[in-house]
């Protein structure tokens, strides 16, 4: 047997580099994707990053972004601006991980500046906290496109660190895509996965951009209730967070 | 089907041997632009090619249209006798349970675009955890770029990186050790839509007595 104290990195190994490894380790063995999420969440305060997404490319016209993303990780008003206004038809970003499979610094990526579309996207994201990023491509083996994406306000990554995000994005894609299809070949079972009429009513809400306590007002209910009508919403859409569960809403369109 | 051809008895095969070496020199060299292997008589062949390998060759006819090379890690292999600085200073694992996988190649003038998965690149991949399996082997190391990293974890290898991605030529590379699962050739067939075995039966070699990856109740 291989002795698993081998595979470790060699002795006197720099600390980003140990990091990267434990933070491997960790996603092995990760069986949610809440814990997923944690993980990349806390990651980011060793590398540097503030937000993330981990996410397929629609491969047809009609698949929104919504449809494909795996986890949203993003700051909230972006993700919902994302989405709503199609982003991902026009984002460089996304446009340049079709066409290669290293990875890129977002500011590095070239895109026609008098298109609209793509600069509109650029020039927006920072003021959401964006302002740079690090991006890994996913090739998948029947060719669809995948991406790991980590956002930051000030990005300043050293050869180590770029290589020890990629590995991670390496590994958060897999378990995140392994966990995604193994919840959708689950059975359905029982009131799991059906939202009733009221937490529709506050994930559409939500979606439009209300807080709680404006969704309370509107729908004349406690806040309290509406946040429990949130809350259990998310547990059957299994959503780690406000985006994901509006992400994953809209995929299953319970929501426009 | 995936032919496994042990190199100690690769002169008994020397016809099929001849067209891996053509292959693999249309592949690498023609194809991949590996220059380093460019060879006048048009055969890509190396030091590694020793009676201790093991030729994995996926035929079509009499055509070779795939191929991969598993070499004894408790012999000199790629890994530590060619790029040992990817390694990074880490230590791999080695010993008799564990090979590694080189010169993985199918024919892209084999392909047949309308189609998202290749079932040559599909039968070849489930060759190898067929053979893993033969050889009792725990698991495969391998050096790739890390976009390949991923799709071998979905098709059913447990992958352990051993070292951090490593520029070589321009490009970036990860050593990794991709542990064989009981599922591993299952799940390589599954996600290609293919049914197995990909690897032919062990040949009989009169005379020769069992090859030594032969169960031993044969």
């Amino acid at each position: 047997m291989a002795d698993a104290g081998a595979l470790l990195p060699g002795q006197a190994v720099d600390t980003i580099r140990q990091i990267s490894f434990d933070v491997v380790h960790r996603l092995k063995r990760a069986e949610t994707s809440e814990q997923l999420f944690q993980e990349l969440q806390s990651a980011g305060g060793d590398f540097g990053y503030d937000s993330f997404i981990v996410t397929g490319l629609p491969q047809r016209p009609s698949e929104l972004l919504a449809d494909c993303s795996l986890l949203v990780g993003w700051p909230l008003d972006w993700a919902q601006r994302y989405i709503e206004r199609d982003y991902v038809r026009i984002d460089p970003v996304i446009e340049h991980i079709r066409h290669t499979i290293d990875p890129f610094v977002w500011s590095e990526v070239a895109y026609d500046r008098s298109d609209p579309g793509p600069a509109r996207v650029m020039n927006e994201a920072p003021s959401f906290g964006l302002v740079d990023g690090y991006c890994v491509p996913v090739h998948r083996i029947d060719g669809r496109e995948a991406g790991v994406s980590f956002g930051a306000a000030r990005l300043d990554l050293s050869d180590d660190a770029r290589a020890g995000l990629h590995m991670i994005a390496v590994y958060a894609f897999s378990k995140a895509a392994s966990l995604r299809s193994e919840a959708a070949a689950a059975p359905e079972r029982g009131a799991a996965g059906r939202c009733s009429q009221r937490e529709i009513e506050c994930m559409r809400w939500a979606a439009a951009g209300k807080t709680g306590w404006e969704t309370s007002e509107i729908l004349s209910l406690s806040q309290r209730t509406v946040e429990c009508y949130l809350a259990s919403a998310a547990k059957k859409l299994k959503a780690v967070n406000r985006v994901q569960l509006i992400a994953e809403a809209m995929r299953r369109g319970l929501i426009e | 089907m995936i032919q496994m051809i042990e190199g100690r008895y690769g002169r008994h095969h020397a016809d099929l041997m001849e067209r891996v070496f053509r292959f693999r020199h249309r592949f690498f060299v023609d194809h991949l632009k590996w220059e380093a292997l460019r060879r006048p008589d048009g055969r890509e062949i190396d030091a590694f090619d020793g009676p201790d390998c093991v030729h994995l060759v996926g035929l079509d006819g009499d055509e070779v249209v795939s191929y991969a090379r598993l070499l004894a890690t408790t012999r000199p292999h790629l890994q530590s006798h060619v790029y040992p600085q990817i390694l990074q200073g880490a230590v791999a694992p080695t010993g008799p349970h564990i090979y590694e996988w080189t010169r993985c190649a199918a024919a892209p003038w084999k392909r047949d675009g309308t189609r998202a998965l290749d079932p040559i690149s599909g039968y070849q991949f489930a060759a190898v955890a067929e053979a893993a399996e033969r050889l009792g082997l725990d698991g495969l190391l391998v050096q790739t770029h890390p976009i390949i990293v991923e799709r071998l974890i979905s098709i059913g290898w447990d992958v352990e990186p051993l070292a951090l991605p490593f520029p070589y030529d321009g490009k970036p590379l990860m050593p990794i050790y991709a542990r064989l699962t009981p599922d591993t050739a299952a799940t390589t067939l599954a996600v290609y839509g293919l049914a197995g075995p990909a690897l032919e039966a062990p040949a009989e070699r009169p005379g020769e007595g069992p090859a030594p990856w032969a169960p031993a109740d044969r």
